[in-house]
């Protein structure tokens, strides 16, 4: 063989290895590739609503009682009752009740729960007050801060998207209503005067 | 002349050598430990704040304690972690400059048997770092972006200046405010840019956009230090009155110009509280204990219009 075909079988098989070894793909392609296998946030919430989130919420604490205890003993109350992810002054409360609603507003409805209004929140449905009250859900189980996050927005979706339409389709002054839900309470800054409530189930009873 | 036997010089030598040791560990207890206290820059007050509370804590705690600065500069953090490795440091404060660029250096301190106690921000590995006490960025920033949706009454447009692209503070925080704004299309977010958690940088980053998108309605910044800057140049266009500013930290002159009303919210954060754990996460090192939470968050408070004079800049004068 001569020199010439030699180099030229060496070329094709360099070329041979070079053009399997090196590929070009749009970015955006790799990128929601990856997204693929992504933590899917909407799934986990859908798995655990029911039989998990919901049933913890049946344990929740009576709101009256709530507000008297922590009137009484913030302290206290906050040690026994309250939820916290880490360090600091914001502490997250499952609570329930029953009231008669006095005002429907544009971002909120008014209930009145004994002696004290009451606000469910129908519009500003954010934050990780319904996922922190739980206590099921704990930020070291996730690698990624982000994907712990994202559990709240689906909580939140889930409960913009079912749980508040029905309640506010027919919600009028008067209605007795039940509700179960999460509220967020500062120690340090404590103001009980109309406790806002993000609801997980809310029903009209009368 | 008389010989030296050779057992005697092996028995002073023997001596001398058990003497040698027998000193340098009456030294070594005598030293305090050294704590290492790593910054991503302290070209911002916050980050001083955290500097300094967390070597005031540590001398409290009866160690010596030195301050590095990164400036914002992974090979300088690594050049740091190198010479504190190589000095004989026995723990590491950490504030790292990158999510991602950090970790080979924590890993660094990691296999050099030295603990590593990440404040404020998060590396993005969870068997490297000791433990992480973190601002909950995300949930502070959903509470000023329910602020900003009601102050905004709901529609007009905004502009929202980003921290450094490589933090995941800036992320957690633009996700956190997004989780709200979003979700109101008569919001309409005109610009998006990063200036870095630079003063100066949002700055004449503002002063671009305005020049673009006179008409806007707000400013979301991912840290206080650039709210000041955004809030420099819409004094210099005269829009200051038209243009709500809000920023993220609790820094002491955002906290006066909420006072004045020139700015409209900020998300407290508390840097004296994370610093002191991370000081005490430490001597709990020292002391034997290894079953440390790999992240600890430490919630943020809205302070606004409404709330001001309940808050002292950086949450506690303690």
């Amino acid at each position: 063989m001569n020199n010439g075909m030699k180099y030229i079988i060496g070329i094709v098989i360099i070329g041979i290895v070079a053009y399997n070894s090196l590929y070009f793909r749009p970015l955006d392609e790799k990128l929601a590739e990856s997204k693929e296998v992504a933590f899917d946030a909407k799934l986990f919430v859908e798995g655990m609503w029911k039989n998990d989130l919901l049933a913890v919420y049946d344990t929740a604490i009576d709101l009256t009682m709530l507000i008297d205890q922590l009137g009484q003993n913030p302290e206290l109350t906050f040690k026994q009752e309250a939820q916290a992810l880490g360090i600091g002054n914001i502490g997250y409360f499952k609570v329930k009740g029953e009231g008669t609603v006095i005002a429907v507003n544009e971002n909120n409805v008014l209930l009145q729960v004994g002696n004290l209004p009451v606000e469910i929140e129908t519009e500003f449905i954010f934050g990780n007050a319904v996922r922190d009250a739980s206590g099921l859900i704990k930020i070291n189980d996730y690698d990624e801060t982000s994907d712990f996050n994202l559990i709240s927005e689906a909580i939140n979706d889930k409960i913009r998207a079912e749980v508040i339409p029905p309640f506010k389709a027919k919600v009028e002054n008067g209605n007795k209503v039940s509700f179960k839900g999460a509220l967020e309470l500062n120690k340090a800054h404590l103001n009980l005067d109309q406790p806002e409530v993000i609801p997980v189930s809310i029903q009209i009873i009368q | 002349m008389q010989v030296i036997p050779l057992r005697l010089v092996y028995l002073l030598f023997t001596v001398a050598l058990l003497f040698g040791c027998s000193d340098q560990k009456d030294k070594s207890q005598d030293q305090p430990r050294k704590i290492a206290v790593i910054i991503s820059t302290l070209n911002n007050p916050w980050f001083v704040v955290l500097a300094e509370t967390a070597a005031d804590r540590a001398k409290e705690l009866g160690y010596a304690a030195t301050i590095f600065d990164a400036q914002n500069n992974t090979a300088l953090e690594t050049d740091h972690f190198e010479n504190v490795i190589a000095s004989g440091f026995d723990a590491i404060l950490f504030n790292p400059t990158d999510a991602d660029g950090s970790i080979a250096n924590v890993r660094m301190a990691k296999k050099a048997g030295i603990p590593v106690f990440c404040m404020d921000r998060e590396v993005n590995a969870t068997d490297a770092a000791t433990s992480q006490i973190l601002s909950d960025s995300y949930a502070g920033c959903v509470a000023i972006g329910k602020y900003f949706v009601e102050k905004l009454n709901k529609q007009g447009k905004y502009v929202e200046i980003l921290g450094l692209v490589g933090d995941n503070n800036t992320w957690s925080r633009s996700k956190g405010f997004h989780s709200v704004v979003d979700h109101y299309p008569e919001l309409k977010m005109a610009a998006q840019q990063s200036a870095d958690f630079d003063r100066n940088k949002a700055m004449e980053v503002m002063e671009s956009i305005l020049q673009v998108h006179p008409d806007i309605k707000g400013v979301f910044c991912g840290n206080d230090g650039m709210a000041m800057g955004a809030y420099q140049a819409l004094i210099a266009a005269g829009k200051d009155k038209q243009v709500m500013v809000f920023g993220f930290d609790g820094a002491g002159d955002v906290i006066n110009s909420i006072q004045q009303k020139k700015i409209l919210a900020t998300g407290m954060q508390f840097p004296k509280l994370m610093a002191k754990t991370a000081a005490n996460y430490a001597q709990a090192y020292f002391n034997g204990k290894r079953d440390f939470a790999q992240k600890v968050p430490v919630t943020v408070e809205m302070v606004n219009q409404e709330n001001v004079d309940e808050y002292v800049a950086y949450g506690s004068d303690e």
